[in-house]
């Protein structure tokens, strides 16, 4: 059974320091907030959060095995390590932001960067707010993507046709697998049994240690 | 009867969902039903045949999901699918509609997939069913405007069967991509669908809110398939919500609203449609009236000519223009696009495109130019050109139903315009003059219009689909010249026929062209004129415009006038801008404006390549060599590169041609890739060195970047790639540069690229940031 969620943009706030992160900024100083916030309330008005998902079990073996979803590998199996169930997710936050990105681009590369990187926080508050509402009476472990790990690329295939994305929430791919619209996210999220231990923030737990973003 | 005599005889019923039913008798998850035509055709028939005895007189053929994207074995499914259909329908009088839902791949430039092979991919669809024996084609479940035109264009000029076209609306009344029910209604009817409406997504409740928008736009008959609500989990079972009862109660709203073809969506069963079928059958039964109107529309709205006089931005046009030549011949295409942001900002409702020079292939650049177009602005667009291939290849791809500008009373003008204005659906300018010349007088131009319009209904356009220009003249030649136009626009007017001027031309050869062309544009529309192309950043005609509005009610309490007054008022006096700490100074803290001032400043006593070399490029270098350790943060580089762009651009006409430039540098994001942020980032450094950058956008096959490298003789290419799937293209794209211009260096970079991969692949060089691209540059070239 595949749910769709929407939420108003109203209901998702963009952090700031959020942007300036991935700006390359440690914190929101050292930049001129003018820009960030004006970027964040053009994406705030045009977004149009939609999400789909599905309870679907494990595998004894830690992986996901169900009808034209197969995932599996060994980063996957250990972030469902304990897990009988796992939630399969697709969010986006539509084509109105991936226009103001192109048309900020045009207009000046300094606001069409910005208006990307308030795209990708927006799309990340977006699943916060997702697992915080799945997670009532389950401990999720952290959002896992194709592309995380050894999870292949090619995993969203299989997550887009599950969920039927295309319909559900207009999400689709591209042959190369990119996602449209481009402020998207595919992911599952292992459902445990007790707070585990590896629930803290989805940076901290990656083996990639001199990245800036941890 | 035919199926277009049985919708306009009596409300039409068409079947419910497909899926949920299969489901129930074994379909897996993820399994796709069409395959079922061939492995379970007797579960397939009894599911026709259950609709069939609910009363459904269309019946959808299991082909939904039917493309060669998802079949190798296509035409063995559809020819299975129609043919148990057909046998379903044996001893029923009910109709097969060969069914096409989306391919769900997303159009160009959302997605990936081109817009022609988006039609040829459904026009293989049509050819089959429609050779397989279906009556109608049923183009459903779209989600976006654009993929909609491309199976509805497909099924036009694949077969002659009807073709329906049934959209997915939100709740806020919109597709998924933004367009409205008016600006669909527009596009699609204009296409010729014979019958257009919505279906799935939302349930029969909802879906009554939306109805009357249709009912109010719509001249063809309105088809409403529902979903049975929302779905949910029941013991692990999908139910909905909406039972038959109560479906059945709403749908009969929904027939009292005006919709004529109902049916069911996902969830709803044979007893849905049974239901339905008895408590509509005696309800009365009305189809929507012509409404006649004069509209246009983009991918989001429709906008419609005939109440508020429309003004139509004509600043995307070479004429008598430096800069926009310039940037015609250099493919400069984001110059061309911010042209039609700034008019956007200026508040008109249409853009005029015109981009014919005698030096470049104009339909080719009218491609580009609408796709980049369309891609940030969602104005309606007016495809302004005499070259009929341009014209056509606009048409083919305008996202909307467009302007075309122009066709004339010339027997040679019509032949050409008319037939692309019935198949791809348009408004048209008729330009009132024919083979005798433009006629002298205000009856003279009337008769021309009356020919053209005359001429247009024997190709079946209607009166409504053409907008008259009466041609302003030059008053300075001819004083008589406004009398005669203003004395047409009334008559015209009059007779219930709309009109359009290029105004400005009435002032040419007088000083103060401005004012005359404002009080000009003013008497025309107390005249009754309802679209004109204006410059938009002509305080006088924006003036004109408001006050006009505001003056004959068409500005509720003048709110849009106070607004466009108070952007008027003076603003307060700027400040002196300072350069406060000289030109470089301006751009190492990225000052623009500061940078701009001090640049100009500065050209007064210093000769330009002293300025670029003592200071813009010190100033970069420093900003640069800050972000090569990590000091300075991208945002900053990059307001230091816009700052010493704008102080390039106070200097640029003091340059010496030639000086200056360093080399040409081709950069693209590579086929498949539709990230091209920091390809962009790379430009405007590139360009902030002096290099000449020769930009191919994104997603850009091999071949293209082989060939502008050949053709430009350029030195160096940059690549960029987002993700380890797009690596390929790139290794693809350097063997080709290899064999094609061996001397050619080629830099890479992007989010997955690292030393090892660069090289990997054969590249010269990777680059870790913008600043890498600059630093290989200088190297190079």
């Amino acid at each position: 059974m595949i749910e769709i969620i929407k939420s108003a943009a109203a209901e998702i706030s963009i952090d700031p320091k959020e942007v300036a992160v991935y700006l390359g900024y440690y914190s929101a100083n050292g930049i001129d907030p003018k820009i960030i916030d004006e970027c964040i309330a053009e994406v705030s008005a045009c977004a149009s959060y939609k999400a789909c998902f599905a309870k679907v079990p494990v595998t004894s073996e830690g992986s996901i095995d169900i009808g034209c979803l197969k995932a599996c590998g060994k980063s996957l199996q250990k972030n469902l390590e304990g897990c009988d169930f796992a939630y399969v997710l697709a969010a986006t936050t539509g084509f109105e932001v991936q226009r103001l990105i192109e048309r900020n681009s045009v207009i000046s590369p300094l606001k069409g960067l910005v208006t990307d990187c308030a795209g990708s926080a927006a799309i990340e508050a977006f699943c916060d707010k997702i697992n915080s509402a799945l997670d009532c009476s389950d401990f999720l472990r952290p959002r896992f993507s194709p592309g995380y790990g050894d999870l292949p690329i090619e995993c969203q295939k299989g997550i887009t046709e599950f969920l039927n994305t295309s319909k559900n929430i207009g999400l689709s791919l591209t042959d190369s697998l990119m996602m449209t619209p481009v402020k998207s996210v595919t992911a599952i999220i292992g459902i445990g049994k007790e707070k585990n231990e590896c629930t803290g923030p989805g940076c901290m737990v990656c083996r990639k240690t001199d990245c800036p973003y941890r | 009867m035919n199926v277009l005599e049985k919708i306009k005889s009596g409300i039409t019923y068409c079947d419910g969902g497909a899926g949920t039913l299969l489901q129930s008798w074994g379909l897996m998850p993820g399994e796709y039903p069409e395959t079922w035509n061939l492995t379970h055709p007797e579960k397939i028939i009894e599911m026709h045949r259950q609709y069939l005895e609910a009363g459904a007189q269309i019946i959808n053929a299991c082909t939904f999901g039917a493309n060669r994207l998802k079949f190798d074995n296509l035409e063995e499914i559809i020819n299975a699918a129609i043919a148990n259909a057909k046998k379903a329908c044996e001893g029923f009088n009910a109709y097969v509609a060969l069914d096409i839902g989306s391919t769900g791949k997303m159009l160009e430039p959302l997605g990936d997939l081109p817009f022609e092979e988006a039609v040829s991919i459904y026009s293989e669809v049509v050819r089959i069913g429609a050779r397989a024996g279906a009556d109608l084609v049923f183009i459903e479940t779209m989600n976006d405007s654009y993929d909609a035109k491309a199976a509805l264009l497909a099924a036009k000029e694949s077969c002659g069967l009807p073709v329906f076209v049934t959209c997915v609306y939100d709740e806020d009344k919109k597709l998924m991509t933004g367009a409205d029910p008016a600006a669909m209604i527009a596009m699609l009817e204009g296409l010729g669908a014979d019958a257009i409406g919505i279906n799935c997504s939302l349930g029969p409740k909802q879906m009554l809110e939306i109805v009357p928008d249709f009912i109010r736009d719509a001249s063809v008959p309105v088809i409403v398939n529902p979903n049975a609500g929302l779905p949910r989990s029941e013991n692990g079972k999908t139910v909905f919500d909406v039972g038959a009862d109560e479906f059945s109660d709403i749908m009969c709203e929904i027939v009292k609203a005006g919709a004529t073809i109902i049916g069911g969506c996902c969830g709803t069963t044979p007893e849905h449609i049974r239901k339905t079928v008895e408590k509509a059958k005696n309800l009365p039964f009305a189809l929507p009236e012509k409404k006649n109107r004069t509209v246009i529309s983009s991918y989001t709205h429709a906008v419609e000519i005939g109440k508020k006089p429309v003004i139509i931005g004509e600043r995307i046009n070479p004429t008598g223009k430096k800069r926009f030549k310039e940037a015609l011949r250099q493919n400069d295409i984001n110059y061309i696009v911010n042209e039609g942001l700034a008019q956007n900002k200026k508040g008109v409702s249409a853009l005029d495109v015109n981009v014919g020079l005698p030096e470049i292939d104009e339909a080719q650049m009218m491609v580009s130019v609408i796709r980049a177009l369309q891609s940030v602005i969602n104005l309606p667009l007016q495809i302004d050109t005499v070259d009929p291939v341009a014209m056509e290849k606009a048409l083919r791809i305008y996202n909307g139903k467009a302007l075309i500008n122009s066709v004339s009373g010339k027997e040679e003008s019509m032949k050409a315009v008319f037939p692309l204005v019935k198949k791809y659906g348009g408004v048209v300018i008729a330009v009132t003059l024919d083979e005798s010349g433009i006629p002298e007088t205000a009856e003279g131009r009337i008769a021309v219009a009356e020919k053209i319009i005359a001429r247009a209904a024997e190709y079946g356009i209607g009166k409504n689909d053409i907008i008259v220009d009466p041609l302003a003249m030059a008053v300075s030649s001819d004083s008589n010249s406004a009398n005669i136009t203003l004395t047409a626009v009334k008559a015209l007017h009059d007779m219930g026929i709309k009109t359009s001027l290029g105004v400005s031309n009435i002032s040419f050869g007088l000083p103060s062209r401005a004012d005359v062309n404002a009080v000009f544009y003013t008497m025309a529309m107390q005249n009754g004129l309802d679209c004109a192309i204006i410059n938009p950043f002509s305080q006088e005609m924006m003036k004109a415009w408001h006050c006009f509005t505001a003056l004959t009610g068409m500005d509720e309490n003048c709110a849009d006038y106070i607004e466009f007054a108070e952007s008027l008022a003076p603003v307060q006096v700027q400040t002196e801008i300072k350069p406060s700490a000289g030109l470089d100074g301006c751009i190492i803290s990225g000052l623009k404006e500061q940078a701009a001032a001090a640049a100009a400043e500065l050209i007064k006593t210093t000769s330009p390549m002293e300025i670029i070399n003592t200071m813009i490029i010190p100033a970069l270098n420093t900003v640069g060599k800050g972000f090569e350790e990590k000091r300075v943060y991208l945002p900053q580089l990059l307001m230091s590169a816009q700052a010493a762009k704008e102080a390039f651009d106070a200097i640029k006409s003091a340059i010496p041609a030639g000086e200056n430039k360093k080399g040409k540098i081709v950069i693209a994001t590579v086929k498949g890739d539709i990230h091209d942020i920091g390809k962009n980032i790379v430009k405007v450094l590139l360009e902030n060195y002096g290099y000449e950058v020769i930009d191919l956008g994104k997603d850009v096959e091999p071949e293209a970047i082989v060939e502008a490298v050949k053709s430009s003789d350029a030195k160096l290419v940059g690549l960029s790639a987002l993700m380890t799937t797009t690596v390929p293209a790139m290794e693809a794209t350097i063997k080709l540069l290899r064999k094609a211009a061996p001397d050619c260096k080629v830099m890479v970079g992007g989010a997955v690229m690292t030393e090892e991969y660069a090289e990997m692949i054969g590249a010269d060089s990777y680059g870790s940031d913008a600043m890498a691209a600059v630093r290989f540059a200088e190297k190079t070239i």
